[in-house]
């Protein structure tokens, strides 16, 4: 990458770069630390650390950071209350750990010149395997058998099963796809944007003083866009989290 | 908080536990897509293309080991369109009840 660009270039922001390598694991297997993982573990430590604080010191009457823990934990406890029912609460580390885990690295995405790891399919695919993945295990070995009950649901004519059936498995298998696009997408987009309208203000100004208006206004926009980013960041966590207890919820109750 | 009149707690409490109570039916709240347009197409793009390729999949799968070609790929990339359309209404389906939900509750808080 050439310097001179990397300033205004809008895919720099994307780069994986190596901290320190740990090449061939097994022969094979590049296991590299790279500020990828680093900005993954920056994320775990702050969510670890905020909870784990929040609940250090309790009282009755809670402080700030005490009441944002409780929350936090109401917030994500009435979401999979509202949609798997008491029952779901089962999975509430599960879906309380994915929320803020990709909370936490949405927003430390938002903060200029940091990484944002949910903006690489990799990582966003690898928690949409996840949750299919425990929705299948967890479905077939509370139902047995009557987990397939979901590709078929009942009161059709025999004959339509023939077409609903592949049509259902189809959308079960793009379950996780649409989610880890879904996350994937909006970050990459959003965060290429910001980088764009924030690049043609600093590269308006540099071309002269004609240009300063609309200078201006590709600033006010990447401002506004700031804003909205947030607003997405936050809604992106939301989306995954609601869909991992609509997907969790299908586990637990396939026929309906 | 601190502020609000204690008399009501029966009532805040009441609404507490109506809030506990599973809505299964309001399952998939998905307010991105109420919020702004990019997100929407965003929404109905991901569901049709995940579904179409999760279809051609299926069927370049099947294919390969049944020895089918081209059979397997043209009809499971029907029912790959076909289940990209249905995604596409289910969604949609959803955004609008989302969107009759919210305005209903406005109209409560009025």
């Amino acid at each position: 990458m050439f310097p001179t660009f990397a300033a205004t270039d809008p895919i720099a922001q994307f780069e994986v770069k190596r901290i320190f390598e740990i090449e061939n694991v097994l022969g094979r297997y590049d296991l590299s630390f790279t500020n990828a993982s680093a900005y993954m573990v920056l994320g775990v430590t702050f969510v670890a650390g905020l909870f784990w604080y929040s609940a250090s010191r309790t009282s009755l009457v809670p402080n700030r950071i005490q009441s944002l823990g409780e929350i936090g934990y109401e917030f994500v406890a009435d979401m999979i209350r509202g949609v798997a029912g008491e029952e779901g609460l089962r999975f509430f580390p599960f879906v309380f750990t994915l929320f803020f885990f990709i909370l936490a690295a949405n927003m430390i995405g938002m903060v200029p010149y940091a990484f944002t790891t949910t903006s690489h399919i990799v990582v966003t695919g690898a928690l949409a395997l996840l949750v299919i993945g425990i929705v299948i295990v967890y479905g077939l070995m509370k139902n047995g058998l009557g987990f397939f009950k979901l590709f078929a649901p009942s009161g059709a004519p025999w004959w339509i099963y023939l077409l609903l059936i592949p049509i259902e498995i189809i959308s079960f298998l793009a379950r996780p796809l649409t989610l880890a696009l879904r996350l994937f997408a909006n970050m990459l987009a959003g965060h290429i944007m910001l980088k764009l309208f924030a690049g043609f203000a600093v590269s308006l100004l540099g071309a002269g003083a004609v240009y300063i208006p609309i200078a201006a206004l590709s600033f006010g926009m990447g401002v506004a866009l700031n804003a909205l980013e947030f607003l997405v960041a936050f809604l992106q966590a939301y989306v995954f989290a609601i869909l991992t207890c609509v997907y969790l919820n299908d586990a637990l109750h396939p026929a309906h | 908080m601190g502020e609000e009149n204690p008399d009501d707690l029966g009532e805040r409490i009441r609404r507490a536990q109506e809030a506990r109570k599973p809505q299964a039916d309001k399952a998939e709240e998905t307010p991105e897509t109420a919020v702004n347009a990019g997100g929407l197409a965003l929404r109905y793009g991901t569901e049709f293309a995940a579904n179409v390729t999760v279809g051609l999949f299926l069927g370049l799968i099947i294919d390969h080991f049944f020895n089918t070609e081209p059979w397997g790929v043209l009809i499971m990339l029907g029912f790959g369109l076909a289940a990209g359309i249905l995604g596409v209404i289910r969604a949609y389906n959803k955004i609008n009840a989302d969107i009759a939900d919210m305005t209903a509750s406005a109209d409560d808080r009025d």
